[in-house]
């Protein structure tokens, strides 16, 4: 087998392994139980509030809000796990809760770091009253917070500019000291190991806001936040990441100790070094993916592959813009163009492998995470997407330029040295542009990395017989051949509502039909609540819950099996709370 | 410097590369395990 062959075999291999990998919906975490229930009315005043979730919680990043109609505060304790089941949070009230009508209003961190909220309300009985509108308490979502943004942008950069300057220093400018007399590579070098030294720095940073933003304590308060680092899936991600990034820096420092640029073979010294730091710079790449949507997107597998290559390929690609921005700077102006017209080439195929697997993986990413198409411009991880497809559209458009005009002026200065400087300055302008351009789709990048990918459920969108509210809603439908009238009162978030469907046919009622509604949060990946509606009068059927957990858009999907004729469904899109 | 030195060092190069794929490879089995 050729060399080419082993390599094709082998990537094959690596992709039927990654779709191999177990696949599962992933969602964050939601309510499967309650106690007092949602819409209750108890004859004695609890003790406490129990919510069971899908998965264990952290109760040091969890809010169990409880709240009378004046919005006053009523736990007397912070959260904490059940003893006899871990995926329950409990928190003690203050005793003897007088009659009336209380809201639960909770907040959880889901494992790949997203908040995740909801409320119901029970009231306290025998004769609580009419229910009050409650005011939600400001528990906002913080996973797009602007430190926290910076935070991450910063720690993004700095990793990414860190293995891609080693990788252009080892394997794409070395040869630049062997054939330019007088050239070095001590400023690529020096900048490499400072941005390793940023980012050893940068990584502990994002963990320190990241948790404090999560538990809600003040960033400073690190004695209190450094134990909480290891707690959930996401801090062990991220302490993983440092470890690994030092691993990577300190093979990193001896590569480039034990290299010789000067000699053309390398040594075997060298090629193990370059090994253990390359495979460590790998490992850093994937711990991203693992803390992030990568993991909890199926086929896990695939899609951890996909996050692995867009940030290897991404890496080499603005840590090589750098450094040829480090050249350009560092090397002696009459030596500048020779060194420039060695790296230049070597670089342009470099970086057209990278932006053409960047372009690959980052497709492929987003047909995983969108389930269609129109989420791209009625989410914000969708317009995410759009901004970080332009910024780095305009970056291969300069890149081109670079490939099909500064090459060649480059390689023709070799014989016509007069044509040398035109070209290098135009190249440190593209540079410069290119370089600008994917710092900032790495900015988006870091944005759409905090926001919640669009639930599968949005893919329903446009089966949807009818988008209605916020607000009341009596809204007419018609499906095979049949006339719904939807009620829906009051259609506030957080409080029982009542669901109504009044079915006829021919203008008659359809009496005797058997009618579920499954309840679906389209704005974010949540379980789904099942209810089975009983007929109040002839073609009239209704169920009253406080299904709408949340604010946002619900998919409210109707089984409806006549007692003669064929079942069907009817999907109606509600907006909650506006 | 001597070769012995330069051939050691890179071979514990070589060994924190392989301790950080370990690393990755522990928290790929917790997370999708």
């Amino acid at each position: 087998m050729t060399r080419l062959g082993r390599g094709v075999a082998a990537l094959a291999v690596v992709v039927l392994v990654a779709l191999a990998a177990p696949a599962a919906a992933y969602a964050h975490a939601y309510l499967v139980k309650t106690t007092p229930t949602p819409g209750a009315i108890l004859d004695v005043p609890p003790r406490s509030v129990a919510l069971t979730y899908d998965e264990a919680v952290e109760p040091r990043f969890a809010i169990i809000s409880v709240t009378n109609a004046r919005g006053e505060q009523l736990t007397t304790a912070p959260v904490h796990r059940s003893p006899s089941n871990p995926d329950t949070l409990i928190v003690p009230l203050k005793p003897h809760l007088p009659s009336g009508w209380y809201l639960i209003y909770w907040r959880a961190i889901s494992v790949d770091g997203h908040p995740v909220q909801g409320g119901f309300t029970f009231a306290v009985g025998p004769n609580p009253g009419p229910q009050p509108q409650f005011v939600i308490p400001s528990i906002a979502e913080t996973a797009t917070a602007t430190n926290l943004l910076v935070a991450r942008w910063v720690m993004f950069l700095s990793v990414m500019i860190a293995i891609g300057l080693f990788a252009f220093r080892t394997l794409i400018a070395r040869p630049l000291v062997r054939r330019v007399e007088g050239a070095s590579l001590r400023a690529v070098t020096v900048a490499a190991c400072a941005v390793a030294a940023v980012s050893l720095v940068a990584i502990p940073v994002y963990l320190d806001i990241a948790t404090s933003v999560d538990s809600l304590r003040s960033p400073f308060a690190v004695s209190a936040l450094v134990p909480l680092f290891r707690v959930t899936a996401f801090g062990r991600a991220y302490v993983d990441l440092e470890i690994c990034m030092a691993l990577f820096c300190a093979a990193a420092a001896v590569a480039l100790w034990v290299d010789r640029p000067r000699r053309e073979h390398r040594s075997l010294a060298e090629i193990f070094a370059l090994a253990g730091a390359l495979a460590a710079a790998a490992s850093v790449l994937l711990v991203p993916g693992l803390a992030g949507h990568a993991a909890q997107t199926a086929p896990r597998g695939l899609s951890l592959l996909l996050d692995w290559l867009h940030l290897v390929s991404g890496s080499l690609w603005l840590g090589g813009l750098v450094g040829l921005l480090i050249l350009w700077a560092s090397l002696p102006p009459g030596r500048r163009v020779a060194g420039l017209s060695v790296c230049v080439p070597r670089f342009s195929n470099v970086a057209f492998c990278s932006v053409l697997v960047l372009l690959g993986s980052g497709v492929g990413a987003t047909l995983l995470h969108i389930p269609v198409l129109n989420a791209l411009w009625t989410t914000s991880y969708g317009v995410a997407i759009l901004v970080k497809i332009g910024l780095l559209t305009a970056a291969m458009l300069l890149g081109a330029i670079n490939l099909l005009r500064t090459k060649p002026r480059l390689a023709a200065a070799r014989e016509h040295s007069e044509l040398g400087e035109a070209a290098a300055r135009l190249l440190r302008r593209t540079v410069s542009g290119e370089t600008v351009l994917v710092t900032a789709a790495v900015l988006a990048a870091a944005i759409l990395s905090s926001l919640p990918p669009p639930a599968a459920a949005l893919a329903q969108l446009g089966e949807s017989l009818a988008t209605v509210g916020p607000g009341r809603v009596a809204a007419v439908v018609h499906q095979d051949g049949y006339t719904l009238k939807l009620l829906v009162s009051p259609n506030t978030p957080a409080a029982p509502n009542s669901f109504a469907l009044q079915m006829t046919k021919g203008g008659h009622p359809l009496a005797g039909a058997d009618v579920t509604l499954t309840f679906e949060m389209l704005d974010m990946q949540m379980g789904n609540e099942e209810y089975q509606l009983t007929e109040t009068s002839p073609g009239v059927y209704s169920h009253s819950a406080p299904a709408l957990v949340m604010a946002g858009r619900w998919g409210l999907l109707f089984n409806i099996t006549p007692k003669q004729g064929n079942p069907f469904t009817a999907f109606v899109v509600d907006k909650a709370g506006g | 410097m001597s070769t012995q030195i330069r051939l050691l060092a890179s071979i514990g190069a070589l060994v924190i590369g392989v301790v950080a794929v370990t690393v990755v490879l522990l928290l790929l089995r917790t997370t999708i395990g």
